[in-house]
């Protein structure tokens, strides 16, 4: 499994960044092999379709789950078409984040 | 020729409505035919104003929008990379996001399998009314539709009546004010004596100079702000055609639907005076 985290800042250390579409790096944890690394998000500073070029960039990097704070109607949606699965309400360090929904996975 | 009035100024809810159909009426009352034209598609409103319109045509706007031929696309991504409004995704075929779409396409002609073709929609209806002795044309865009610009099109070109074509413009400065504005004779700025009014008066111009429209400005609400729109004027070198002073009253009457010709006497006097100040500048 890939987690993906839009963070502000190009390590796994780095805060969250609130905007989905708009974040200019997307932390992603590939669960198989235990490694990080930070991707970037070509369409940050897009003037139109931030949102779908955003859900573009996790597809091409075979992202099956999304951590954000918040995500658009727009984008929820194409991220459903594209199969990923998007959970909102974190917040805080990326890594953090990815750590508190494998935990929240394996009680389950 | 038809002289083409815009009547713009960047912020919103600044009497752009009320004072075209206030000069158009005004236009009528000296004999002139009028078209009016209403190219706020996403709010038209100016119908309000007008108790005994007949309506004489109505048309629906296509536009065309992409669609992908499954079987024939290879997910090669050219259509996305050529898309700058990202509007298509490509995932196992590529997906064209309708409200993304500003119809250029560019994505049919960058296609090499010939995949991509351009299929009709309505995307709204230009609706042609007569009424109080002019031509009233009005734009209507469909709701959950993104741009505007055909339909604003449209309805330039259906209000072609005429000598007056008095063009109730939609507010900002961005696309659907350039559409707007585009071709027009003169920017007539409806700007609000306020703070919020100025700053929005100052983009509205630049954009307005950088297509070459000369502007001229009416002060809206004259004497309840900070008077900062006439020092922008000012700065800007605009001339003032008039200033509508605040009046209870008279935002009374326009709030029972009463037509802002007829809703106080000072109010037509200013109308009056502002169609003469366009005409002689007009025809000199």
């Amino acid at each position: 499994m890939r987690i993906a985290v839009p963070v502000s800042a190009p390590s796994k250390e780095a805060l969250m960044d609130e905007k989905f579409g708009r974040a200019q790096w997307f932390l992603i944890y590939d669960s198989q092999s235990g490694r990080y690394e930070v991707v970037e998000n070509p369409g940050f500073e897009a003037s139109s379709g931030a949102g779908p070029a955003a859900v573009q960039t996790l597809r091409n990097h075979s992202v099956d789950v999304l951590l954000a704070e918040n995500i658009g109607p727009k984008a929820k949606d194409l991220l459903a078409v594209a199969g990923i699965k998007a959970y909102e309400d974190y917040s805080g360090r990326g890594e953090d984040a990815i750590r508190e929904f494998l935990t929240s996975q394996g009680s389950r | 020729m038809a002289v083409r009035i815009a009547l713009a100024g960047g912020k919103g809810g600044t009497g752009k409505t009320t004072l075209a159909v206030g000069l158009a009426r005004a236009f009528v009352s000296a004999g002139e035919r009028v078209s009016l034209l209403d190219l706020d598609v996403e709010e038209p409103n100016a119908h309000l104003f007008f108790k005994d319109l007949r309506e004489v045509s109505r048309r629906e706007v296509l536009s065309s929008v992409p669609v992908v031929r499954q079987e024939d696309c290879t997910a090669c991504g050219r259509c996305r990379d050529f898309c700058r409004f990202n509007a298509i995704v490509v995932f196992d075929k590529a997906i064209v996001l309708e409200e993304f779409c500003h119809r250029c396409g560019g994505c049919v002609l960058v296609c090499p399998e010939g995949a991509i073709e351009e299929r009709e929609v309505v995307i709204g209806e230009v609706v042609k009314a007569v009424g109080g002795g002019l031509e009233l044309v009005s734009g209507w865009l469909k709701v959950g539709q993104a741009n505007p610009g055909p339909v604003i099109r449209e309805v330039k070109a259906e209000g072609v009546g005429g000598q007056w074509l008095v063009l109730d413009c939609p507010p900002g400065s961005g696309c659907a004010f350039v559409e707007s504005v585009e071709g027009a004779d003169l920017l007539l700025g409806v700007v609000e004596d306020t703070p919020f009014g100025a700053h929005d008066f100052r983009k509205a111009v630049r954009v307005a100079r950088e297509m070459g429209i000369d502007v001229l400005v009416v002060v809206n609400r004259y004497g309840m702000g900070n008077g900062e729109v006439l020092r922008v004027c000012e700065e800007e070198g605009i001339e003032v055609l008039a200033k509508v002073p605040f009046r209870e009253e008279v935002h009374r009457s326009l709030a029972r639907g009463i037509d802002p010709y007829s809703a106080s006497g000072e109010l037509r006097a200013i109308l009056d005076s502002l169609r003469d100040a366009l005409m002689a500048r007009v025809r000199g």
